[in-house]
């Protein structure tokens, strides 16, 4: 069905606010608020209720000291303030929303609505505090309040953590089911008629044989009682059916079962749950079902030509509106209705957090799916689980850590990617179940053996990344710089390793031409005319990023200048880097491990250990790479790891990481 | 609270007067002489006692005489970060009257004869029951019986605790009765009534008094000089029957308001009263010594004399220039135009520090178009059309149109809505969010529209003013004054106007400002230009034998000059040519110059200072 955007929260500044000192972060229309436990997820929400929640009351909005961001000393004493200000943007299309929040709007292009929250101290004309209060402003300045009627308008609805949702489910008057059947303006007619035909249908009880015995035994035990009292005449009667409670009486049942909700695992529930929420928060500007008098009185209104092409008429005579509309067409309707078709119409936003709760991952996938590309309601949500971040797209990203005092969000709404990248890294990021998103560092490498035997290092070397937080990152090839981009973007640390793909440059002469062909996979020798395609990609990439101005021409500079920005390149591929650096026990422990791994002769392991012992690592390498997998092998060297075994510039690059975490952390 | 308000406060800490009269806390009486500073103070008080002293669910009331001065009050409140509420009445004392006394109290007192619901007369009803007692008393001259002397003696004719009396003829007071009869068998009320019967309730009735003196703990009056004996009455009844404190600012030497009862006399015993304590402002911020000296000189004021200090300058010479013209004041607008403007301008003084000051409306009209047809971009503080409640608000929607973010679209729909209600329109009952998208796209549009003429056509079109307005009970001569507002617009000062002017009527940009003598009070300009200094025109001829009305044309004179920083011009012309209808016949008379005029030229006039038109230069 054709959507209607609703209006969506863009940018959040929130100072001195619980974990947050002084936060600004934009977002988008949907949003996934990640982060670790105690960061400040909740308190985001909490900050954008104290404006935004209808359900909160002026005590909730009133805070106290607590309240105050924990660096700040005796805030009350000093005078602190607390400020949360958000901007609304998506508002445009409703004219409501433009008359109502005309005296908000900061800015016209695009438009932009903002609304301050304050909580400071009033002062008497000596300036001594008198006492603290808060105050919620509409647009620039401190002239327009914002009041609860604004609130009506544009609000957030926030589904917590810990919810029951049996009980908002079960049918009642405060179910969401009977809320959603209430928008829909059912006619009284309609249901005295149903209610009646129910009563007839019901009244047939009372012919039941067993049924007039009862009574009659009632009524003459009752006589023998009562004496000669007047009018005890006893009659039987079903029910009372009632019109509203045939609506409120509404249940939703599950399954060819039709199983009741109660019996439901907690997890369809939930579904069940939020699909009414983004049901009942739908824009209903363009009523969905038109009554025909209404229709009637709205298609004699100038400009009714759209009805006609939208709405279909049903069986019973109402006007249905129709599943395929295309996009101009529903614009042109939806000002038409706007214009001529007064509906009361808040706009809600949705925040959900940890939707996760009490779904089977599977489930996780397939609501978020459904919410982040379908709904038109505007949706927050806070999770912790890989698996919603997983299918998040990447610019719904918004990230929450502890930088310094204070807990930070970082966001994706501006990463410039391009939409080939931006799939590469959403396939990645689902591949890996999001576990970029959650590193306090995290380390790039471009294939499986660096994977397995970076880590190993890091325990050998005792700085296990488990206790710091590091996660490795493996992209599978070299262009690192998408996901540089969006770590950067996120500003979550990272350190890159690369092979440095040492070659050298050969002329030849080709039917008597001169051409300049690359040599790699071999040893460098005294008088080579060498390049490290390593370096020209690392460099390249940090010259396009604008990280680095200049490549300065020496390789030690570049070394130098790489490391600096958390690149460190080796020298020919990490397992010939090792072999050139290993003693003899440690080419030992190489030999064996091949010949644990391959089902090959004696002659085989000759030619292998030949091969080593040679100093031909190239050879080795390949001879690895055809009888076991480069990739076999660096998990069964993993375990083997001694320190001597670590590459230079893996110790290095290892050294910097936890050095950036540490310092990040203290 | 906010910046601007400790900036200012900090400023009035410097003058040790302003700063104890912003620190008093009992009864007080503010006697604030020209460029005193006296809105800055009172706009503090009023801001410190609503933050402070005054809790919920009392608020603070403040009065004025005119809905200017309550504009500027409320502007500067702004400033400080104050934002209204509905506890707080900030207002003129007929919105005071009608909305705290009468509207809540009266329909308690039937002895009192209000009927409901409450009706303002009109122009053409009130003119109706004059002429019923002129024709009773016998009266063929209106002249010898107006009706504004009829008002001023129903105003003094209210009893109470003042030992004030100021006395009407006979013949006033007898009409004056009659009229007053008259309009209690109307429907109507008017102004005066109003006010009377709102003071009479507060004098007779404790349960009104007790209700206002809980309701509003602090009372502040500004311009008090003006605001005649119905309110000083109210204000002695609630200062010392109801426990008020009372917070007054006025000037007695401004007082120019006495035809419509406002004497300086209720300010006086204000004054004199010991149980409330008296600060006088001494400093002037504005004017050169000279100024001050001249000003005080032309009131020929009984001694002693206020001890005005200049604090603005040391010893700059006084800037008087004397001219006299030939004939008429067509002369007058001529040298104007022609001379004297072109001349300040080439010394370097900017078009919005010239003030000119006229006679009557009518010479402001005439002056207006003499500075059109010599390309003077003009701007008039006082024109045909009433400054009322509507007209502010149209001028308002006007603002939002061309500067938005100035103006709150929330304040502009609630003023509507209220219209709505008030005149049982039938929109009252549709949503309000509906009638806000409806505003807002009115306004939208009208956006488009630029010259003021075709914007107050379309607004007032497009949002049904007229018909919301028809048979209006409490705005009764709307949609005339309207009318006038349109045709301003078609045809005269407003012609091809464009909106921007409309929006910002009440200040000059870049023009000279052309005001009537009673409406520059308020104002400050470099430059001042007198016009119509002939004996018998100011002072008017009828005044001569009239010592009290004598006196007022004095301190009208007086708060003329004190408008100066620096120079002050007057003009006059030597023959004026009359035609009478009476004897149908053309006179041409020799003219002497006002008696201010030669006090002036006397103490200040030398050869270099004094010119004939043609040797003006």
């Amino acid at each position: 069905m054709t959507n209607q955007y609703n209006p969506y929260i863009s940018r959040v500044q929130i100072k001195n606010f619980r974990n947050f000192l002084d936060l600004d972060v934009k977002l988008d229309h949907k949003q996934v608020v990640l982060g670790e436990n105690n960061v400040g997820k909740t308190n985001f929400l909490r900050a954008i209720q104290l404006i935004l929640d209808r359900d909160f009351s002026d005590q909730d909005r009133t805070l106290t000291e607590k309240d105050f961001h924990d660096s700040l000393e005796d805030p009350m004493i000093n005078g602190d303030e607390i400020e949360i200000t958000i901007q609304i943007r998506g508002y445009e299309h409703s004219n409501k929303l433009l008359a109502q929040f005309d005296d908000a709007a900061v800015d016209s292009d695009p438009p932009t609505l903002q609304f301050r929250y304050k909580f400071f101290p009033e002062r008497n004309d000596k300036e001594q505090i008198v006492r603290y209060t808060y105050a919620i402003y509409k647009g620039n300045g401190e002239n327009k309040k914002f009041s609860h009627d604004d609130r009506n308008y544009i609000n957030i609805h926030v589904i917590k953590a810990l919810r029951d949702v049996e009980r908002d489910l079960r049918a009642g008057k405060g179910s969401t089911l009977y809320q959603l059947v209430k928008t829909y303006d059912i006619s009284k007619e309609d249901l005295e008629e149903i209610s009646a035909e129910m009563q007839d249908a019901a009244d047939k009880i009372l012919e039941l044989d067993e049924i007039v015995h009862i009574k009659e035994a009632l009524q003459s035990r009752f006589n023998t009682l009562s004496g000669l009292q007047a009018d005890t005449e006893i009659s039987l009667q079903t029910f009372d059916v009632d019109t509203e409670r045939l609506l409120y009486a509404l249940q939703v049942y599950m399954g060819l079962e039709k199983r009741p909700i109660s019996e439901l695992s907690l997890g369809l529930a939930n579904i069940l749950y939020i699909s009414l929420m983004l049901l009942l928060l739908k824009d209903r500007t363009v009523t969905p079902v038109l009554k025909d008098e209404r229709y009637a009185e709205l298609e004699a209104l100038e400009g009714s030509g759209v009805l006609a092409e939208s709405y279909e008429k049903s069986e019973s005579g109402k006007f249905i509106l129709k599943d395929q509309i295309a996009p101009e067409q529903y614009k042109a309707l939806y000002e038409f209705m706007d214009e001529n078709n007064y509906k009361f119409q808040a706009f809600t936003i949705l925040a959900v957090e940890e939707p996760e709760a009490h779904l089977h991952p599977l489930l996780q996938r397939l609501i978020y799916r459904e919410v982040l590309h379908k709904s038109g309601t505007s949706v927050i949500f806070t999770s912790h689980s890989t698996f919603i971040t997983s299918v998040s797209p990447l610019n719904y990203i918004v990230h929450i850590r502890k930088v310094g005092d204070g807990s930070q969000a970082f966001s994706t709404v501006e990463l410039g990617l391009s939409d080939w990248d931006k799939k590469d890294i959403e396939r990645y990021v689902d591949a890996k179940r999001g576990e970029i998103y959650f590193g306090k560092l995290i380390i790039l490498v471009e294939g499986i053996a660096e994977e397995y035997i970076i880590p190993a290092a890091a325990d050998k070397l005792g700085t296990p990344f488990d206790d710091y937080g590091v996660i490795v990152c493996n992209v599978n090839s070299t262009n690192f710089k998408p996901y540089i981009q969006l770590l950067e973007t996120l500003e979550i640390p990272w350190v890159l390793f690369t092979d440095g793909d040492y070659y050298r440059k050969v002329t030849l002469t080709v039917d008597g031409k001169i051409k300049t062909t690359r040599e790699y996979h071999r040893m460098h020798e005294d008088g080579d005319v060498v390049g490290y395609a390593g370096k020209e990609n690392v460099g390249g990439i940090l010259l396009d990023l604008g990280i680095i101005v200049d490549i300065p021409d020496s390789f030690s500079d570049q070394d130098d200048i790489f490391k600096a920005n958390g690149c460190f390149v080796g020298e020919y591929t990490m397992e010939v880097d090792m072999f050139k650096k290993m003693d003899a026990n440690g080419l030992g422990t190489i030999k064996k491990i091949y010949k644990e791994l391959t089902n090959g002769g004696a002659r085989k392991l000759k030619n292998f250990n030949n091969a080593l012992d040679g100093e031909d690592y190239w050879g080795a390498l390949s001879k690895i790479e055809a009888s076991i997998s480069k990739g076999r092998f660096a998990q069964r060297l993993a375990s083997e790891m001694t320190v001597d075994m670590i590459p230079g510039y893996v110790s290095e690059g290892i050294a910097e990481a936890i050095k950036i975490v540490k310092e990040q952390y203290e | 609270m906010n910046s601007n308000f400790y900036h200012d406060l900090a400023l009035i800490k410097k003058d040790d007067k302003q700063f104890e009269a912003y620190k008093s806390m009992a009864n007080t009486v503010i006697i604030a002489g020209p460029g005193s500073g006296k809105t800055r103070v009172l706009s503090l008080k009023a801001m410190a006692l609503s933050k402070i002293h005054i809790h919920e669910p009392s608020g603070l009331a403040c009065i004025s005489f005119s809905r200017e001065s309550v504009r500027e009050l409320e502007s500067r409140l702004k400033s400080y970060g104050y934002v209204s509420n509905k506890r707080d009445f900030i207002g003129t004392v007929h919105g005071f009257s009608l909305v705290h006394v009468i509207q809540p109290f009266a329909h308690l007192y039937p002895q009192y004869q209000v009927k409901y619901p409450i009706k303002i007369i009109d122009s053409e009803n009130q003119q109706k029951i004059y002429n019923t007692v002129l024709q009773e008393m016998g009266v063929k001259d209106p002249k010898e019986l107006p009706l504004i002397a009829l008002n001023r003696c129903r105003a003094l004719s209210l009893e109470g605790m003042s030992g004030v009396t100021i006395n009407s003829t006979k013949i006033i007071q007898q009409a004056a009765s009659r009229f007053e009869e008259l309009l209690i068998e109307s429907e109507y009320l008017d102004f005066t009534s109003i006010i009377n019967l709102s003071a009479t309730l507060i004098r007779e009735q404790e349960f009104v008094r007790k209700s206002l003196g809980s309701k509003f703990p602090w009372l502040l009056v500004d311009e008090y000089q003006d605001l005649g004996k119905p309110l000083h009455e109210m204000v002695l009844e609630l200062t010392f029957n109801a426990g008020i404190k009372l917070y007054a600012v006025g000037d007695v030497n401004q007082s120019i308001y006495g035809f419509t009862g406002g004497y300086p006399d209720f300010l006086e015993e204000l004054k004199n009263n010991d149980d409330i304590n008296l600060v006088e402002l001494e400093a002037n911020y504005r004017s050169s010594p000279h100024i001050i000296e001249a000003s005080l000189g032309t009131l020929q004021l009984k001694s002693p004399l206020p001890n005005y200090s200049s604090k603005n300058f040391t010893d700059e010479a006084a800037d008087f220039v004397f001219v006299t013209c030939k004939e008429d004041m067509d002369d007058q607008y001529r040298t104007v135009s022609q001379k004297i403007i072109p001349k300040l301008i080439e010394k370097g003084v900017s078009l919005n520090e010239i003030g000119i000051i006229v006679g009557s409306n009518q010479n402001a009209v005439e002056m207006a178009q003499s500075l059109q047809r010599n390309e003077i971009p003009f701007f008039i503080a006082k024109w045909n059309f009433e400054n009322s409640d509507v007209l502010i608000w149209l001028q308002k929607c006007a603002k939002w149109c061309v500067e938005r973010e100035q103006i709150s679209f929330e304040e502009l729909f609630h003023f509507w809505k209220k219209l709505l209600y008030m005149h049982k329109d039938d929109r009252r009952f549709l949503p309000d969010i509906e009638l806000k998208v409806k505003l807002h796209k009115v306004l939208t549009k009208s956006a488009t529209k630029t010259i003021v003429f075709d914007w107050c056509v379309f607004l007032i079109d497009q949002l049904n003013i007229r018909q919301t307005l028809a048979d209006s009970e409490l705005y009764p001569d709307e949609i005339k004054n309207i009318d006038i507002l349109l045709d301003e617009a078609r045809l005269r000062n407003l012609k091809d106007a464009k909106l921007s002017r409309f929006a910002n009527l009440r200040t000059p940009n870049n023009e000279v400002t052309i005001s009537t003598r009673h409406s520059c009070k308020g104002l400050e300009f470099e430059v001042v230009i007198m016009l119509g200094m002939e004996d018998g025109k100011f002072p008017y001829y009828l005044h001569k034998d009239d010592e009290i009305a004598l006196a007022e044309d004095s301190r009208l004179c007086y708060v003329c000059v004190s408008r100066a920083k620096k120079t002050c011009i007057l003009l006059y012309s030597s023959i004026y040519n009359v035609y009478s209808h009476k004897y149908n016949k053309h006179y041409r008379y020799d003219q002497s110059p006002s008696p201010f005029w030669s006090i002036l030229h006397q103490n200040f006039g030398t050869n270099d200072n004094t010119f004939s038109q043609d040797s003006f230069q």
